[in-house]
């Protein structure tokens, strides 16, 4: 894996504040986009800007083959079929979007539970939450161990034949620990419930295979996988989403429409009322296909020696406190720290005065988890395939200096 | 914290200049305007100048810094009282400027910064002066003199 070469493909390195060069640790927030995908972007506008599945004109029909083309390819990328892949605004919406329609089928009721973990993103919290808060179901916690990943015997104890659904994140935002995903999808379906997988910081850094997984529902959003904005992917079984009903109604959706009644069109379209994120899709296309070229497991090993770099700094840094299993077999590129000096808004903002490093400081939408960690706040590092050493190094050296200095 | 009252002014006029300092105009701006209606600031725009202002000034002077960074709160509070008597200053001086002729009250010839602001590049000398002229621009038959013209 060439970095040098990876880092040429992405201009925003380039970007200088006062003379510097900014050194960009906010990947588990939003990752940086190659020029590859920025040019697939374009190239809709440039080349087939027009609306899909609409028109019998050819550039209609460019921009729909290649829209029907992303959805393949996203299906590729994490071994699904084409009609399993639906194309959302965001990794929220995918997970909304299975919350709504479980719920406009009465799915729940007073007497359903629905098993989370402590360490949810609120994107797969606050959904259930609504739905446990309209049904009269009861939400349940799955506990965490003491180094951060998830207690398999409370899940287990917690589980029952009234669980309806298990939502989990596949690895966590904050303490980055990695889930057992495919033991917890089978023990989910051993008791009759359904299971789905917030995937968002896992498939931008490892090989992600719903199959394998045995999941019904797999979320991710497509712009911290070198992706653009505006697009997020959900996976649900092909058996799953034919039962289910569409949660937006309008145009593209449907079969045919009469005053009275609508009947629904075919899968993925069903789920993506009116005219989708195009550009988007197409930029989705150029993120798989450069990630695919460098490699998942290359990525992974990458980002694992970064990872355990930036831990031997950091450990050497006193009065920092790290909450993270602390083994990158463990765990995802993530650092969540605090200090004992500064808070964590300060530390953020000093490191970015400093030495133009971007950190991510507060709860990191998942409250509940961070506030139990620090009620203030946490800073968070995180890294991905263009990060280096000497950013790390930077880092630390930015870090331990400021740390002295506001003593 | 009140350092969005010695912001906002500072800022405003920075902001004439520079895209950014409008930014932090408005944001400031936002922040005062709640701290005067009783509110809480939702920008946290004060921390963030906090860790600007010091963090840069580390970078020369580490200690001058963190005594920046301890001592906000109160460096905040010493510049409000400043700007404040400043402007208490000044608005009594205009005062006077406009009651009596010169900012520093009746029967005084001490420098006046109003008087180099509104009276003109050259002004008419004692000997034919009146009150037109007074109030007026300098007329060219008069013979331009730097002593102001004085009403009896």
């Amino acid at each position: 894996m060439n970095i040098e070469r990876i880092r040429q493909d992405f201009p925003i390195l380039e970007k200088r504040f006062g003379g510097k060069k900014t050194v960009y640790l906010d990947n588990a927030a939003t990752s940086l986009t190659p020029k590859q995908v920025i040019e697939a972007e374009n190239s809709y506008y440039l080349e087939c800007n027009a609306n899909i599945h609409r028109g019998l004109h050819k550039m209609s029909e460019e921009a729909s083959r290649k829209y029907e083309q992303a959805h393949a390819d996203a299906a590729k990328f994490v071994g699904a079929k084409m009609e399993e892949i639906v194309f959302t605004k965001n990794c929220t919406e995918s997970i909304n979007a299975v919350m709504y329609s479980l719920l406009s089928q009465g799915f729940f009721s007073p007497e359903s539970e629905i098993l989370v973990s402590r360490l949810e993103h609120h994107a797969n919290l606050v959904p259930w939450q609504q739905a446990a808060k309209r049904t009269g179901a009861k939400l349940r916690f799955i506990e965490l161990n003491p180094d951060y990943t998830l207690d398999m015997q409370d899940f287990e104890a917690k589980i029952n034949k009234n669980t309806k659904l298990v939502a989990i994140a596949h690895a966590s935002n904050t303490v980055a620990s990695i889930q057992p995903v495919q033991e917890i999808a089978k023990i989910a379906h051993e008791s009759g419930a359904l299971c789905l997988v917030d995937a968002a910081q896992s498939v931008p850094h490892t090989e992600v295979n719903v199959k394998k997984i045995g999941a019904d529902f797999l979320a991710f959003s497509v712009h911290k996988m070198l992706g653009p904005t505006g697009l997020g992917v959900l996976f649900g079984k092909k058996e799953l989403l034919e039962k289910m009903n569409p949660f937006l109604f309008g145009g593209e959706m449907i079969h045919s429409v009469s005053y009275n009644s609508s009947e629904w069109n075919t899968l993925p379209w069903k789920f993506e009322a009116g005219t989708p994120p195009i550009a988007q899709a197409l930029g989705l296309s150029a993120a798989i296909d450069y990630l695919k070229k460098i490699g998942l497991s290359e990525i992974q090993e990458h980002d694992r020696k970064l990872l355990e770099y930036a831990f031997e700094k950091m450990r050497a840094i006193p009065d920092i406190k790290i909450f993270n299993p602390m083994d990158s077999k463990k765990q995802g590129p993530i650092v969540l720290f605090e200090s004992k000096h500064l808070s964590a808004h300060d530390l953020a903002l000093a490191l970015d005065e400093a030495s133009n490093i971007a950190v991510r400081s507060g709860m990191h939408c998942a409250e509940p988890m961070v506030s139990s960690l620090n009620p203030k706040g946490l800073c968070r590092a995180s890294f991905y395939l263009y990060n280096t050493k000497e950013e790390i190094d930077l880092f630390a050296e930015t870090l331990s200096r400021l740390l002295k200095v506001f003593k | 914290m009140v350092f969005c009252f010695v912001a906002l002014g500072i800022f405003a006029v920075a902001g004439i200049f520079s895209a950014r300092y409008r930014q932090f105009a408005k944001e400031a701006f936002s922040c005062a305007f709640r701290r005067i209606t009783l509110r809480k600031c939702t920008t946290d725009f004060d921390n963030k100048m906090k860790m600007k202002i010091s963090t840069s000034i580390a970078k020369k002077s580490p200690k001058a810094g963190n005594f920046i960074y301890k001592n906000f709160t109160l460096l905040s509070w010493i510049l409000v009282i400043i700007t404040l008597a400043s402007l208490v200053y000044g608005v009594y001086g205009l005062y006077n400027f406009l009651a009596f002729g010169n900012c520093n009250g009746p029967n005084s010839d001490g420098t006046c910064i109003y008087s180099e602001i509104v009276t003109p590049e050259c002004d008419c000398g004692a000997v034919g002066c009146n009150e037109e002229q007074y109030y007026g621009t300098c007329d060219y038959n008069c013979e331009c003199v730097k002593e102001r013209c004085r009403q009896a």
